[in-house]
């Protein structure tokens, strides 16, 4: 399969809004969960590039995938889009089935955006682009799906795909059942990152381990652990999932 | 301010509320443009949203297509009308 380059990025969560930031987060351990921050409201991104009547009907987690969907250093070319939440809005699902126990009956704006494509829409409504949109919740090995697709996409001749992975925490009803470690419930854990990936000799994507290498690990690679190896240039690979040894492998110097 | 009156005022704080109309103040919405379109630029799914409010809030069934229902909806003040004739709350 023909390789990417990644070309640039923009990364949002709260506290950490700035490429310096980043670039520091995965300098110093790129912890995949944040501080705990209980009990705190998290602000939301005003996301002013996005019309009222859209922007309206957006939560927190889909304000913050805008939000880097519309930066200025990023602008839009009408790309493809695949957007990779393992659990999407899932406080949004949860409360219409809290409303529907409690009233037997739900608000139809409510529900109308409980699937998962429904912030990728809210975008290409902004834009009025009709480029493809895949929604993608692949479980733990989310990472790698949204890179394979990616790939995929950008070997069938695509000049730019936008790959772009979005978490919010898990409803605090959920924590006690909660077997990820890379996830949040409660009231920290938001984040939003966007790749912009384009045909190149940067970054090999293959299932099996060459020599040297392990991909024995416990579980899959997060959508963040994968984030803080493309800001970090002297590693060489990463193992995205021990199902079919997938590893994610840079080839030439980056300067990401 | 007659009765009618408070009453469409209170009608447009409630679809901001409703809606989540966001910038937008009740002295924005004039009384006698259209809701939908090209008016407050409101889509089905708040008509649908609207209808579900309407019925908690004042005790109204209004059936999702007819032709009365497009004329309650022709504008806040056509809505007040009907709410001041019909509410049951």
């Amino acid at each position: 399969m023909p390789g990417m380059n990644l070309r640039n990025w923009v990364a949002w969560m709260p506290g950490r809004e700035t490429a310096a930031a980043w670039r520091q987060w995965a300098r110093t351990g790129a912890p995949s969960l944040p501080g705990s921050d209980a009990g705190q409201t998290v602000a939301p991104p005003p996301v002013k590039e996005i019309p009222p009547l859209l922007r309206r009907r957006a939560g927190t987690m889909g304000r913050a995938a805008l939000h880097v969907l519309t930066r200025p250093e990023l602008p839009y070319g009408g790309q493809s889009i695949v957007l990779c939440s393992r659990y999407g809005e899932l406080q949004r699902s949860f409360e219409l089935q809290a409303e529907l126990a409690r009233e037997g009956r739900v608000s139809p704006q409510q529900f109308s955006m409980a699937v998962h494509n429904a912030t990728g829409g809210l975008f290409m409504m902004a834009q009025k682009a009709s480029a493809p949109l895949t929604a993608l919740a692949a479980g733990e090995e989310g990472a790698l799906a949204g890179l394979q697709e990616a790939f995929v996409e950008l070997a069938d001749g695509a000049e730019a795909v936008w790959l772009l992975y979005c978490e919010e925490p898990l409803p605090v009803e959920y924590c006690p059942f909660l077997d990820d470690a890379a996830q949040a419930c409660g009231n920290a854990g938001y984040f939003a990152f966007l790749l912009e990936c384009v045909p190149g000799d940067e970054f090999r994507l293959a299932p099996g381990v060459g020599e040297g290498e392990d991909c024995a690990v416990p579980r899959a690679a997060s959508p963040l652990d994968l984030f803080a190896f493309f800001l970090r240039p002297e590693e060489e690979s990463i193992c995205l999932s021990p199902r079919g040894n997938w590893m994610l492998r840079r080839t030439a110097a980056t300067g990401a | 301010m007659t009765k009618l009156d408070e009453l469409i005022h209170e009608i447009k704080v409630f679809i901001i509320e409703t809606l989540d109309l966001e910038d937008v103040s009740p002295e924005d919405i004039d009384a006698d443009a259209p809701l939908f379109g090209d008016g407050l630029g409101l889509d089905s799914i708040d008509s649908l949203e609207l209808g579900v409010g309407l019925q908690k809030r004042y005790g109204l069934k209004i059936s999702a297509e007819s032709e009365e229902t497009r004329q309650i909806f022709s504008s806040t003040r056509a809505l007040g009308e009907y709410v001041a004739a019909h509410r049951t709350v």
